[in-house]
């Protein structure tokens, strides 16, 4: 199994490529028209719908504050990110097989 | 993507749930095969699913002054096949809506039609197109996460067009009204989303090389 280190060229593009998301991500903010609000656009298009809901959510995290809402999903990033990790750090320590013979 | 709870048809509801529905047992069956003939498929599978679920809580802001957020799901498209996704994909739409108010139980249906079973078909085939002109490893990956994204948003954009055709124009010219508000926010997010597939599949491509090499996604010699 290939698990050689990293070669320079391929650091220095992971490196690029970290950054070019982070720098994406500034001038996304940084290039918004003035007053930009960053509503979500699947709340704007629903604003463009001419009906209103015949149904309701059975549970509305905005109705306890905007903070919760953004609380909720900042969880669901986290429990994601968490779990996520343990499993790549999992497939990242098994023994290869050919190892694991000798 | 996340159409809201109650704000299509009762009986868009109920088509979109029909027509989503084999796909969801399909995937059912595809994961639970994979997982007793690979057993040691069951942590990438996983993997994937994490990464979907991570992905799509991430509300990113775009240049158009808007945001909105990655789906993560042609990740596991181009890796385990549609089939997976629809299960993943159906799940985490399932949290969402149950606990996020994210999306809805009404519109789960189509929400899952969109997100599980449209974009990531569509994000097999832009990666087996892409593969079959025998790129670098890593292209195909990036067109796929590029090409879910996008899909998406445009099948969603073609279900409130269906549900809310415009009094003029009628469905293409509701199509092109919702359309363009996804489009100019997801472009860029889309592409961002490419990247960062890229970066996990170099990531898996040293860390679970055995499974991707027995998927016929990388030879054994080839470095991503």
């Amino acid at each position: 199994m290939s698990r050689g280190r990293f070669r320079t060229w391929e650091l220095v593009t992971v490196i690029a490529l970290i950054a070019a998301l982070v720098v994406g991500y500034l001038l996304a903010v940084v290039l918004a028209p003035d007053g930009a609000t960053f509503e979500g656009t699947d709340a704007t298009v629903g604003a463009m719908l001419p009906a209103e809901p015949w149904a309701e959510p059975l549970f509305s995290p905005a109705s306890y504050g905007p903070e919760v809402e953004a609380g909720l999903f900042a969880i669901q990033a986290g429990v994601g990110g968490v779990v996520l990790g343990f499993l790549l750090g999992r497939l990242t320590r098994r023994v290869p097989p050919d190892a694991a013979e000798e | 993507m996340h159409i809201a709870e109650g704000m299509l048809p009762p009986l868009h509801c109920a088509a979109w749930f029909a027509a989503s529905a084999p796909f969801v047992i399909h995937g059912a069956v595809a994961v639970v095969r994979s997982s007793r003939e690979r057993p040691e498929n069951k942590l990438l599978i996983a993997a994937v699913g994490a990464f979907t679920l991570v992905l799509s809580a991430l509300k990113l802001p775009s240049v158009t002054g808007s945001s909105s957020h990655p789906t993560g799901t042609g990740l596991g498209a181009a890796v385990f096949g549609p089939p997976v996704m629809a299960l993943i994909g159906t799940l985490v739409l399932l949290f969402q809506a149950l606990l996020l108010a994210h999306g809805g139980l009404t519109t789960l249906g189509a929400n899952v039609f969109s997100f599980a079973v449209a974009g990531p078909w569509a994000a097999y085939g832009a990666f087996r197109l892409v593969r079959a002109l025998r790129p670098p490893a890593w292209l195909p990956v990036c067109c796929a996460m590029f090409v879910a994204n996008l899909t998406t948003y445009l099948v969603t954009s073609a279900q409130l067009a269906l549900a809310y055709p415009d009094a003029a124009g009628g469905f293409a010219a509701a199509f092109a009204k919702f359309a363009t508000v996804f489009a100019l926010t997801q472009i860029p997010l889309a592409a961002a989303e490419g990247v960062l597939g890229v970066l996990v599949f170099g990531f898996l491509a040293r860390a679970a090389r055995p499974e991707l090499v027995r998927l016929g996604l990388l030879s054994e010699g080839a470095r991503v």
